[in-house]
């Protein structure tokens, strides 16, 4: 159940430098569904998945340039 | 307490703040936005109840508008607390941190966000601030029905900002406040987050806003 999604969230949540609390609320809104609540009773549906892959890079990626 | 809050008022009001043609306000130090609270007010507002639309993402989208609080708090207090003005009307009546929490809120008060109180102020560990005619809350009410949840998000962090600018790290010894600086504070285990408990929104007589420490 959500093993990847719950990677990604995971990956979002401890990004150095981050705030994690406000970097999954972004994420959460970027992907349109709460994942950093829910990923781990969600499937892994390749659609999803990709969605919260590109999200989580462009959070990740703006804190790298900050 | 030897805060002259009229005092303060009086003072900041005669400093000649006021707008160029840019829409900025060069004060302490800092530009500030001279702009319409509507303009803010419905921009937030209008992502709340996007987001409203679909409930699971309601705790998002406001812990989204309270960090754009804390940020406020940050740069906007932050900076105040920094300035030449500050030194020049607030700093000679400071004696202890506590006082700078009441000079602020003075300030504050020059701004026309609403009229800010200190309820209560248990030093490192909470403070209580009311607003009445808090600029939020008054313009969610002309523009919308009465709420079901409180809506000064950005008081809100505000207040939740100004304790850890204090208390989480110490703006008393004028550090440099930069991004890393920002993280070191918002991201500490025992920073202070912000609850608004009582909304003119909802239809409570005032605004009343408790910033304490993470559980």
């Amino acid at each position: 159940m959500g093993v990847r999604l719950v990677e990604i969230v995971e990956r979002v949540k401890n990004r150095p430098g981050g705030l994690p609390g406000v970097d999954l609320a972004r994420l959460n809104l970027k992907v349109g569904k709460a994942l950093s609540r829910l990923a781990a009773v969600m499937a892994d549906d390749p659609v999803l998945v990709a969605c919260a892959e590109r999200a989580a890079k462009e959070i990740i990626s703006e804190g790298d340039t900050q | 307490m030897a805060i002259d809050e009229q005092k303060i008022i009086e003072a900041v009001s005669q400093l000649g703040i006021s707008g160029n043609e840019e829409g900025l306000i060069p004060a302490f130090g800092l530009y500030l936005t001279q702009h319409m609270a509507d303009y803010y007010n419905r921009i937030s507002f209008a992502m709340a109840h996007r987001l409203e639309r679909t409930p699971e993402l309601i705790d998002d989208g406001q812990t989204l508008l309270m960090e754009a609080g804390h940020g406020c708090a940050f740069h906007t207090f932050g900076g105040i607390m920094k300035s030449a003005e500050w030194d020049a009307v607030v700093r000679p009546m400071l004696q202890t941190k506590e006082d700078w929490v009441y000079g602020m809120t003075a300030v504050v008060n020059t701004f026309g966000w609403g009229r800010w109180a200190v309820r209560d102020l248990v030093p490192g560990q909470r403070l209580v601030v009311t607003v009445q005619d808090s600029y939020e809350a008054a313009g969610y009410l002309r523009d919308y029905p009465r709420s079901a949840s409180p809506r000064c998000y950005l008081a809100t962090g505000g207040v939740a900002g100004l304790m850890n600018l204090l208390y989480v790290g110490d703006i008393t010894q004028g550090p440099e406040l930069s991004d890393a600086y920002y993280k070191q504070v918002f991201r500490s285990p025992s920073r202070f987050v912000g609850t608004e408990v009582l909304c003119r929104a909802v239809g409570d007589p005032l605004c009343l806003f408790i910033a304490q420490r993470l559980p």
